[in-house]
């Protein structure tokens, strides 16, 4: 089981990232709430 | 704090403890990612389980695509609390589904629903939240372009298909979610409309 753990999380955190960067171009939280998002993504110019 | 957060929160203290050196920027960063999947799918698996109960999952997906299509460029409001959300997303996509299958819309009432929709998306898109402020004016502009695009393509699917349930659906799917990106909903939601644009005009929120 520990085996598996680290390459889970290392699986888990590189979706998240993904999610969480791709969430600062564009909007996909259709459903009608969204978790609030931390500073260092917010793009500025 | 809502579920998906607290959930999220679990997940990301058990990630820091796995992975050591990851700084509190990039674990904040994930936490986000993670809340805004679980926030996600679990209500969208909810209605299209819901759709395919009640027999009309195809039509849903027409609805749901083209709602979400504009909803990418052209954001709008959210609900402010978790168990909000889930009934508000279903009485809208199967409110749309009702209107799209019950009335048909000729080309004049389509036209008049799509120029009221282009001046709201012209005029108010992308319509940010506190949650997630859009403040960078080159994306901004960008996600209006966009935005446009869109609402130009599925005008030209809704005539293409005119007469059909599909046309009518994509048609009232385009107008709630013009609906959504008005000051007035925002208003009426309890929400702030243009905080990016506040913030990048360096005012006070």
């Amino acid at each position: 089981m520990k085996r598996f753990l680290k390459p889970l999380m290392i699986l888990i955190s590189t979706l998240a990232l993904f999610i969480a960067s791709t969430s600062t171009t564009a909007c996909y939280m259709w459903s009608l709430r969204e978790p609030k998002m931390p500073e260092s993504l917010i793009k500025r110019d | 704090m809502e579920f998906p957060e607290r959930i999220s929160g679990k997940i990301t203290r058990a990630i820091a403890a796995e992975l050591e050196g990851l700084s509190e920027e990039k674990l904040a960063e994930i936490d986000y990612g993670i809340a805004a999947f679980i926030a996600n799918s679990y209500k969208t698996a909810f209605i299209f389980i819901l759709a395919i109960l009640l027999n009309v999952f195809q039509y849903f997906l027409i609805a749901f695509v083209s709602f979400g299509a504009l909803r990418t460029f052209a954001s709008g409001v959210h609900a402010k609390r978790e168990w909000t959300c889930l009934p508000v997303s279903i009485i809208l996509f199967f409110g749309i589904l009702y209107l799209g299958m019950t009335i048909e819309l000729n080309i004049y009432m389509l036209s008049t629903i799509f120029i009221l929709c282009f001046t709201a998306v012209l005029r108010y898109s992308p319509a940010d939240t506190e949650e997630r402020p859009i403040v960078s004016r080159k994306l901004r502009k960008k996600l209006k372009i966009l935005s446009v695009i869109t609402t130009l393509v599925l005008y030209a699917i809704a005539l293409y298909s005119l007469g059909t349930k599909a046309s009518s659906i994509i048609t009232f799917a385009v107008l709630v979610e013009s609906i959504l990106i008005l000051p007035a909903t925002y208003r009426l939601a309890g929400s702030m409309y243009g905080v990016g644009i506040k913030i990048s005009n360096k005012r006070e929120v």
